[in-house]
């Protein structure tokens, strides 16, 4: 069970609270794509993403990306629940779609920079270690049920 | 690994960072010593609080080695050589995880914190290959 001191949720809860999921997800997925390209292998139909332009104005990446940080949030409002509430999820992501979980942390220390970018300074050094704590216990949460 | 274009975009990043190394560099290493505790282990013999002049030190040297290594990308396990020797034989930090991962997603934060959206994707892609490249060349000769 992962601890979360008051100060913690309170830094959490704050940022969450400031982010636009739809952009914020839409950018963090199509930086996934374009950094790491070879997790395009996931994403085969959704048309053109042979550009950091074309990815970026990919309506599939933009709304699956929306999904994905959307889903996020659901770990927020759950933090002392997560492998119960990540557990089918989890499942999805091992029996359907075959991802290899390094690739969460991927998506958690690039979502980790989007918020960087648009928070700046706001985004202290203690937000950033709170928010890397939560990225890899959700990563952890979403490969907890793999096999 | 790195196209001419990669080149490109982190020399620019670059530039923009020149006035503010040291500040770059001990952001850089207070937020991977508040994210990561486990690299705190590197440094027993320092004083870690925020704005120690340890830390401001040691930052500025670890941008500097950064900025000799954008000024020879080229070239870079020439440059980096003896900083490869020093690593391996003398430090011996956790090879694959300490510089690639741990000190680069710090960069980067620090970098966007300060660039907001001129952190482009482009840019950001770019770095992640410059850390990468630079991680490799000091693991080059640890075993």
């Amino acid at each position: 069970m992962v601890h979360w001191s008051a100060e913690e949720k309170q830094l959490i809860s704050s940022v969450w609270g400031k982010v636009n999921v739809e952009e914020c997800g839409a950018e963090a997925l199509a930086r996934l794509l374009i950094v790491y390209p070879w997790t395009q292998r996931f994403f085969d139909n959704f048309g053109n993403l042979s550009s950091p332009t074309a990815i970026i104005g990919n309506p599939k990446v933009r709304a699956h990306g929306k999904k994905v940080l959307t889903s996020f949030g659901d770990a927020i409002k759950n933090l002392e629940n997560l492998k119960a509430t990540y557990s089918k999820l989890s499942e999805l992501h091992c029996e359907k779609l075959h991802v290899d979980p390094e690739n969460f942390r991927l998506l958690g220390d690039i979502l980790i920079i989007v918020l960087a970018a648009h928070f700046g300074k706001d985004f202290t050094p203690s937000c950033q270690a709170t928010w890397q704590k939560l990225v890899g216990v959700v990563a952890h949460a979403l490969a907890h049920k793999y096999h | 690994m790195l196209t001419a274009e990669d080149k490109k975009l982190v020399q620019q990043v670059w530039e923009k960072v020149s006035g503010h190394q040291e500040d770059v560099g001990a952001e850089t290493l207070e937020r991977m010593f508040a994210a990561y505790p486990q690299t705190k282990t590197y440094f027993p013999h320092f004083d870690l609080h925020h704005g120690s002049d340890q830390i401001r030190g040691h930052g500025k040297k670890v941008v500097a080695a950064l900025g000799k290594a954008v000024k020879n990308l080229d070239n870079l396990s020439q440059a980096l050589s003896e900083l490869s020797n020093l690593h391996a034989y003398n430090l011996r930090v956790d090879p694959p995880r300490f510089p690639s991962q741990l000190l680069a997603q710090c960069l980067q934060v620090v970098l966007a914190v300060h660039l907001g959206k001129d952190y482009t994707p482009e840019i950001h892609s770019a770095v992640d290959k410059f850390m990468s490249a630079v991680a490799a060349v000091l693991a080059e000769k640890y075993r």
